[in-house]
């Protein structure tokens, strides 16, 4: 009789564990929480610790969700996933190395409301080097020795939309986007690149970057700036509604580039408002305000092209 | 004694439920949270865990909030009502069918700051079939199979439409459908609101008595059109269409109405009048860097002067 109980406890506890254990691989939503453990299996009530151990855990384009204001930790992305740190602090902290990684030629992700903070070590904020699709929503990317955000990839097709998002107070650009080979397409809207000790935003090799809404200010380098030193390739840039204001330059275009500005303003940037170089191609649409900029006010060739 | 212990016992029950479910009726605001219970009243203290009970237990025009973060299920909508996701991560994941389902005539609906997602295999993230108003506010709809979010009313009256700050990515087909098969008025304003990666158009108006209205709106690498009308209105200010697949901005047989807008990166045209429609630039739109580098616009465009 005694056996027979402690075989059907056994049987039970078995049941559970492979429910528990079937159902936590099996999750399309799982939680971290500051307080949680990387032992739970990143249930609601049983939250994990760390965002690699959640991302670990979750299903393929499932979703990895923060409970409460908590670091989560560096984490290295390898498949399809949602990072959702909506309505409370959501932070990585990267003394060194970099604190989103980024290596999944398939993956479609998205990163939502991450505080990244490189303390002045961490090499660089979000680190892409192969991804289908990237989505960066309401993200802050500052204080990393090289870049906010680094996409440098090896393959053709990938699109990235970044919109809501600041890089401030990192030593290189903010933001870098390049690809060789292929063609990596880009969408950034209303986003901020401050303080950087180099371009707010670069437009490199083979990239096709629209930027909408967005803010450079108080850049070492220059504020929006497409440019392509690699071999055979092109970058393109259009600015729409965007302000660069007290960096180096305004808007630049040199080597193998294009740039086209429209809606926007240069303002009080040390060096030229717009500055053409090289063989880059600049166009206006001739409805910019660029005035309070070094002297002259334009460098190069700007060629104004006509409304439609 | 017995008798009289379990009269007094019915009584309390009795009494309870009755509390229970006239309190549960008359609430204006109801409260759902992961670790609440559909058993449970709805109210603050005693949350739900569902937004579809919160929904059967508020009162018409009320307000379903979410006290924290969770999954809170899929959702249909047959009255008026407030979904409040604010402050908090409010999602809704739908590996079959809708997330949210409208289908019921002359309600008025708000859904704000949910986070909607199909998984790769839901249909669609809403789906508005009939209504009097609709409200979208700070969503996500990521991840159908079919339509981001689907306004399709077929019976006959005018409606409402207002999306802000959304996103809808990532879909199967069209990121935003804003369609009126009634043919009757589909009166809509987006504002603020991103398509990205949508297998098909991001924002789309269908139906000779559509009258939309988008500013401040981006869509980006979706894999045929940026903004479309096939028929009725679709005004377009300070907008941006690129890198999608076809078009940046196009009619068909409908009006388009352009002014402060880009199209540019976009592997056909920037401007496109394909079917006979009516396509009108205010002549301050940068249209550039499509076709790559070939002509910008195909078929008529028609410039139209400031006053």
């Amino acid at each position: 009789m005694k056996n027979l109980h402690l075989s059907i406890r056994f049987a039970f506890t078995f049941a559970f564990l492979l429910i528990c254990c079937f159902t936590a691989q099996a999750q399309s939503r799982v939680f971290v929480s500051g307080v949680g453990s990387d032992a739970n299996p990143c249930s609601r009530t049983a939250p994990c610790r760390t965002f690699q151990q959640a991302h670990n855990v979750v299903s393929a384009g499932g979703e990895v969700v923060v409970l409460d204001p908590a670091g989560y930790g560096q984490v290295t992305i390898a498949k399809s996933v949602n990072i959702i740190g909506d309505g409370v602090y959501a932070g990585v902290t990267v003394p060194s190395g970099d604190g989103i990684t980024i290596n999944s030629a398939t993956a479609v992700v998205a990163l939502r409301n991450l505080t990244i903070n490189g303390l002045g070590t961490g090499t660089t904020g979000i680190n892409v080097t192969s991804v289908g699709i990237l989505h960066v929503e309401g993200c802050v990317l500052s204080g990393f020795t090289n870049y906010g955000i680094l996409v440098n990839l090896a393959a053709d097709g990938s699109h990235i939309f970044i919109k809501d998002t600041i890089t401030r107070n990192n030593s290189l650009a903010g933001i870098f986007l390049r690809t060789n080979p292929g063609t990596v397409l880009v969408s950034i809207d209303n986003c901020r690149s401050e303080s950087n000790g180099n371009e707010g935003f670069l437009a490199h090799a083979n990239s096709r970057v629209t930027i909408n809404r967005s803010v450079a200010s108080g850049n070492s380098g220059g504020g929006f700036v497409a440019f392509s030193n690699v071999l055979g390739a092109t970058s393109e840039l259009s600015c729409e509604e965007c302000v660069s204001s007290n960096n180096a330059y305004g808007f630049r275009v040199d080597a193998s580039a294009t740039i086209r500005v429209s809606h926007s303003t240069a303002a009080n940037n040390t060096g030229y408002g717009f500055v053409q170089g090289g063989s880059g191609i600049f166009r206006s649409l001739g409805n910019n305000l660029v005035d309070g900029n070094g002297t002259p006010e334009t460098s190069g060739t700007i060629t104004v092209i006509t409304a439609k | 004694m017995k008798t009289t212990h379990f009269s007094i016992r019915f009584a309390f029950t009795f009494a309870f439920l009755l509390i229970c479910c006239f309190t549960a009726q008359a609430q204006s605001r109801v409260f759902v949270s992961g670790v609440g219970s559909d058993t449970n009243p709805c109210t603050r203290t005693a949350p739900c865990r569902t937004f579809q009970q919160a929904h059967n237990v508020v009162s018409s025009g009320g307000e379903v909030v979410a006290l924290d973060p969770a999954g809170f299920g899929q959702l249909t909508i047959t009255k008026s009502i407030s979904i409040i996701g604010d402050g908090v991560y409010s999602g809704i994941s739908a590996s079959s069918g809708n997330g949210v389902t409208i289908a019921t005539t002359s309600i008025t609906v708000t859904l704000r700051s949910l986070i909607i997602d199909g998984l790769g295999s839901g249909t669609n993230g809403i789906s508005a079939t009939d209504f009097s108003v609709l409200h979208i506010e700070n969503c996500i709809v990521n991840g159908f199979t079919d339509i981001g979010i689907r306004v399709d009313p077929s019976a006959v009256g005018t409606r409402k439409v207002f999306i802000k700050d959304s996103i809808s990515r990532n879909n199967g087909s069209r990121g935003i459908s804003l369609s009126n098969g009634s043919g009757t008025a589909l009166l809509a304003t987006v504002e603020g609101t991103r398509t990205e990666n949508n297998v098909s158009i991001g924002l789309v108006v269908n139906g000779s008595g559509s009258r939309v209205t988008a500013r401040g709106c981006l869509s980006s690498g979706n894999s045929t059109v940026g903004f479309m009308s096939f028929s009725g209105v679709l005004n377009i200010e300070s907008s941006v269409a690129s890198n999608n697949g076809e078009d940046g901005i196009a009619t068909f047989s409908g009006t388009v109405r352009v002014s402060t807008s880009t199209a540019t990166n976009n592997t056909l045209f920037g401007f496109t009048n394909s079917g006979g429609g009516t396509f009108e630039s205010r002549g301050n739109n940068t249209v550039v860097g499509n076709n790559g580098g070939g002509a910008q616009t195909f078929g008529t465009i028609t410039p139209i002067a400031g006053t």
